[in-house]
């Protein structure tokens, strides 16, 4: 059996990329809210730029994603320094996010979609599940999905209604017979912007960590 | 003209101590027969942490200390909840902010290098506390407000919660709200202030019971702490 907690993550990401194609993932992710021990997703949404400052993208969710089209310059100076404001219209304007619509307006072309299509995030625990299941709780604020992955030896402790009730699922963790007791539903985030920036901080750790990318600091 | 200044005696003790009933008479023998004008006392380490013996006996000796020497008792470096039930249980004032370290200890006027901190702190008077918020990614921060309210008072009024935990928003939001505390408890007749404070702390409880999906029980277990002690002064 496992000795020590990092010693079950590489069983999980074999069977995360086995079982749901999720091959990339991030360890160690600090969320704001804790840090997830691991964090999956299956598809990163290809862009020019990458938002790594949550201010920034906290802004721009709410001028390029909100109903009204029209840009005028008071929505520039309301959400940006007066340094920022100039490189924020080319950034936006190189990922076709808006498009000039005459010399006082910019139109919104697209609204910025996430980085990546969906999260899991799991907390794994030896034998203390409640307070994984706490942990797992909060992962709910940015994940569609959130686990508790306890050793298959410590999981008949587990009260199985209670990750039910709070939609959290269970994952059995040994090294030859990994299962996932309880698969929990599909679940919008509770923090649209929470999940949008852990998104962009997945992205850039999974370009960085594969050197594949080069990302596009701020 | 030196004379017309108060002279406030500066004592530092460990809370442990307090435990021990000679040394705690003895402390408050010797240091009621000083002639000082008040007194400011720091103790190492009065905490959220702190379990209800050592709050008890804390609370016991300052509050003995101000109702023998009928000087004022100033309690040094303690958390706001701790704070509002030092005043509720008869003592003069204490000091309390949102820096990094809520609490007292020796050993942090001993540490040389100055971290950098990543965490801001904000006050919830629902939570009777501050909680620290992680400023670069404020997430924590708006779940709690989302599910207790914003605040309305003159420094977040109308802000995001980007901008409310920047500081020195946070920091002027924690002095109108702590002066309002303090104001409202000193309005109430000194016999009720203890039963005012243990209706605002069941209120905590309830509220960080609707906050599951960002505290864990152990969180605020302080709470129950201070119930029991207020509970204890209050008989």
């Amino acid at each position: 059996m496992f000795r020590y907690e990092k010693d079950m993550i590489p069983v999980l990401k074999e069977f995360f990329k086995e079982r749901f194609n999720q091959y990339l993932s991030v360890e160690e992710l600090n969320t704001g809210i804790g840090i997830a021990d691991i964090v999956f997703s299956n598809k990163i949404n290809r862009r020019d730029y990458y938002f790594d400052n949550f201010e920034l993208l906290f802004h721009t969710l709410t001028l390029i994603n909100r109903k009204n089209k029209k840009i005028s310059e008071i929505d520039f100076v309301t959400r940006f320094s007066k340094k920022q404001i100039k490189s924020i219209i080319e950034k936006y304007l190189s990922m076709e996010l808006i498009e000039e619509f005459d010399s006082e307006y910019y139109y919104i072309k697209n609204k910025l979609t996430p980085s990546i299509t969906e999260f899991s995030a799991i907390e794994a625990k030896l034998k203390d599940w409640k307070s994984g299941l706490y942990q797992a709780i909060r992962y709910k604020n940015f994940a569609q999905k959130s686990f508790l992955a306890l050793s298959s030896e410590y999981i008949h402790r587990v009260d199985k209604n209670l990750l039910l009730e709070n939609n959290i699922g269970l994952i059995s963790v040994s090294i030859d017979n990994t299962r996932i007791l309880i698969n929990p539903r599909k679940d919008a985030p509770n923090d649209e912007v929470a999940y949008f920036y852990l998104g962009e901080k997945f992205t850039k750790n999974i370009f960085i960590h594969h050197e594949q990318e080069k990302y596009c600091p701020q | 003209m030196c004379a017309d200044i108060p002279l406030y005696a500066g004592i530092c003790i460990n809370s442990e101590s307090l435990l021990d009933p000679t040394f705690k008479e003895d402390f408050l023998n010797v240091f009621s027969s000083l002639p000082c004008d008040g007194y400011l006392i720091y103790v190492d380490n009065i905490s959220n942490e702190t379990n209800s013996t050592s709050l008890y006996h804390y609370f016991n000796t300052l509050t003995t200390l101000q109702l023998f020497t009928q000087k004022p008792v100033i309690a040094g470096r303690v958390s706001p909840g701790i704070g509002l039930g030092l005043i509720s249980a008869g003592i003069s004032g204490f000091s309390t902010g949102t820096a990094r370290f809520e609490s007292f200890y020796e050993d942090l006027y001993k540490e040389a290098t100055d971290a950098y901190n990543m965490y801001e702190r904000y006050y919830f008077p629902e939570l009777l506390g501050t909680i620290a918020i992680n400023r670069k990614t404020p997430v924590k921060l708006k779940q709690i407000l989302d599910t207790l309210g914003y605040c309305n008072c003159n420094y977040c009024s109308g802000k995001s919660y980007i901008d409310i935990i920047k500081a020195p928003n946070n920091k002027l939001h924690f002095l109108e709200n702590i002066h309002k505390e303090i104001a409202a408890l000193k309005s109430i007749d000194k016999r009720e202030r203890i039963s005012y404070l243990l209706r605002r702390i069941d209120e905590a409880f309830a509220n960080y019971n609707k906050l599951r999906s960002i505290f864990k029980p152990s969180d605020y277990s302080h709470l129950q702490n201070w119930k029991s002690v207020l509970e204890e002064l209050n008989k």
